[in-house]
């Protein structure tokens, strides 16, 4: 009892932390909106000193401005374009590289946190899923680069037929797939070598061999310096040819055997697992926004 | 042929796990942002592994890098120059050269007893200090270069009297917005306590040397000679009676720390301004404007406070800090604090 009159306090400070009283918000409500937030991310039994902890690292401020937004508060929208208006164009210009795509881009999304779209005869604002767990500029960014994947994907998809005709673009047939003449053991090696990757490992193989990401950006992922990367790659590249090579003479195969079968050396292997990865990018998962062409991918 | 192992690879890797949910978007700038917990950041991380999508997404949540925006550095300092022999060889020359400037030096100095009022000279080594034993601070660790050293004779600026450090301490109080308005990230209990600075002329309680747990630690001893000049660094020690001890003047003179504990403080680390201290049941206060302004932090993991005594801090760089508690206890944090492990 004592912890939740505890916890009801430190909600009472943060109120008073947001300003939510400028933008006619009250104390409950504010409470209602942390215990929605928390009933997202905690556990349903999570103990008071959790949710305060949680409560604590929240943007608040900016939560509430968002909220007020989304509610169409005029005074918040005010404060919300003298901050972020420019901003939007700005992170815009960043992911698109381009001037007339980033305006384009940036216009939509603000339409989007406006809250153009109505539904049920309520106003529904982008603004009112931010839940402050990160900087709102920081979600902003976020928002804005899903919407350009988003766009870019729907693009790919619609490209007109009678466009590529004139452009001289003849269809081709699909790719026939290369004859495999693979051992099943290596196969079955290889798959056993990958599925051990730690998440941290995998997310770091596939940004660099896929992706494409430079180590420093991958370093910035992760939060460790960029000569850290460097010599995980060069381990994780050898750790896996070595591996394969492992499982392949357990099960059977001489030293020699395994090291033709898997045909590469170390230096090989980067260059063969970025070509590999290069075209299995971005299996993206149909569930939300972000979906693959229906030529992509398996199953 | 090459293509046998690159099919392998691309289908081993592209596999993906059916029915993942993307995370949102507060979910992926809060990874960008270092601000999930340690379970979130996993889960996160597991999903990044495998989307390409997201990836993508998450490299245009970061702000675009700047010339002056550095990575972020991790690693301990394993110097790599200490490889180099010849570095290595004239690192030692030239330690025995200040070394012995020092004992020139001060071989044509006699020591002059501190009149009533003067603040007192540092020695040059610790065993000297404590061979005086009146009036004068005790400091471990290598004392600065001889350059830095000020005569006997020299008479300094008194210490404030208690009652202008209170003042000066309301004044920064008030201009912060009072103690208890202030709103910290910190995802366990914290209570800001002010440290009211009692400025000691006299000599230290005892010797550092006597003291368990305790470490005088400055930013970086190097800048010290290398304009023949001391440059002031916060210098930290605790007695033995659990209090902590700042000195300002590369240890002159000495302030003790008053936080708002009964807690014996045992371990003390500091990086530049950034100062982490701990004593019993678990107390452990951290300043990051080296003493100026003090915030409880209450260590939670798995559901469970940190209630044992505090026997060590290592602090990695400002991120990472490590305690050290009874019952081998080991508790870590990557977020200067937001979040802990055991």
């Amino acid at each position: 009892m004592a912890l939740n009159t505890g916890l009801d306090q430190f909600v009472v400070e943060l109120y008073g932390t947001s300003r939510g009283q400028e933008f006619g918000l009250s104390c409950q409500q504010f409470a209602g909106m942390l215990q929605e937030i928390a009933g997202k991310y905690l556990p349903s039994q999570a103990a008071p000193p959790e949710i305060h902890g949680f409560y604590a690292n929240l943007r608040v401020q900016e939560l509430v401005l968002a909220r007020a937004c989304a509610a169409g508060h005029e005074k918040a929208w005010e404060i919300f374009m003298g901050r972020y208006r420019q901003k939007l164009y700005e992170i815009a210009g960043y992911v698109t590289k381009d001037a007339s795509a980033a305006r384009e881009l940036a216009d939509s999304t603000y339409a989007d946190l406006f809250g153009m779209t109505a539904r049920e005869g309520e106003r529904v604002s982008k603004l009112a899923s931010y839940t402050g767990r990160g900087s709102l500029e920081g979600w902003l960014r976020t928002v804005i680069a899903q919407e350009h994947v988003n766009r870019y994907r729907r693009q790919r998809r619609l490209v007109s037929l009678e466009e590529e005709t004139e452009d001289g673009v003849q269809f081709a047939t699909a790719e026939p797939e290369p004859v495999s003449n693979v051992d099943p053991r290596v196969e079955a090696a290889t798959d056993e070598a990958l599925a051990g990757l730690a998440p941290e490992d995998r997310f770091i193989l596939a940004s660099y061999f896929l992706d494409d990401r430079t180590l420093a950006e991958i370093a910035r992922s992760l939060d460790v310096h960029e000569s850290t990367i460097s010599r995980r790659v060069g381990k994780l590249t050898k750790s896996l040819r070595k591996q394969v090579l492992a499982t392949l003479v357990k099960r059977g195969l001489s030293r020699r055997q395994a090291t033709e079968a898997v045909e590469v050396d170390v230096r090989d292997l980067r260059l063969h697992v970025r070509d590999s990865l290069q075209d299995g990018a971005s299996q993206a998962f149909p569930k939300k926004k972000v979906e693959a062409p229906a030529s992509e991918g398996s199953d | 042929m090459m293509s046998n192992f690159t099919s392998l690879v691309k289908q081993g890797l592209a596999a993906a796990p059916q029915g993942q949910d993307h995370p949102d978007a507060n979910l992926l700038s809060g990874f960008a942002e270092k601000t999930l917990g340690a379970k979130e950041r996993l889960s996160v991380l597991e999903h990044l592994a495998w989307c390409g999508s997201c990836r993508e997404i998450l490299s245009w949540s970061f702000p675009p890098a700047t010339t002056t925006d550095p990575v972020v550095v991790v690693s301990k300092a394993g110097a790599s120059w200490m490889r180099w022999p010849v570095l290595r060889w004239t690192a030692a020359a030239a330690c025995l050269v200040v070394v012995g400037a020092v004992i020139i030096l001060r071989s044509g100095h006699p020591k002059q007893a501190p009149q009533p009022g003067q603040l007192f000279v540092k020695t040059s080594s610790s065993a000297e200090k404590r061979g005086a034993g009146m009036n004068s601070f005790a400091s471990t660790g290598p004392a600065p270069g001889g350059a830095s050293a000020p005569r006997a004779s020299q008479r300094l600026a008194l210490p404030k009297t208690r009652e202008e450090n209170r003042e000066d301490v309301g004044e920064e109080e008030s201009a912060h917005g009072g103690a208890s308005s202030h709103q910290t990230a910190e995802p366990t209990l914290i209570a800001e306590a002010s440290a009211a600075p009692d400025t000691v002329p006299g000599r230290a309680k005892e010797p550092a040397s006597t003291v368990a747990g305790s470490a005088e630690l400055s930013r970086s001893e190097a800048d010290l000679g290398r304009s023949g000049q001391a440059v002031p660094v916060p210098r930290w020690t605790l007695s033995s009676e659990g209090i902590l001890q700042r000195s300002l003047d590369s240890g002159r003179t000495w302030q003790q720390m008053h936080l708002s504990t009964t807690a014996t403080l045992r371990a003390v680390a500091a990086n530049g301004l950034k100062i982490w201290v701990g004593g019993s049941g678990g107390a452990l206060y951290r300043s990051d404007d080296a003493g100026e302004h003090w915030v409880q932090v209450r260590p939670l993991a798995g559901g469970e406070f940190l209630s044992a005594d505090i026997l060590g801090i290592e602090l990695v760089d400002p991120l990472h800090v490590k305690l050290t508690a009874a019952g081998q206890q080991t508790w870590t944090t990557a977020d200067a604090g937001q979040t802990w492990q055991k």
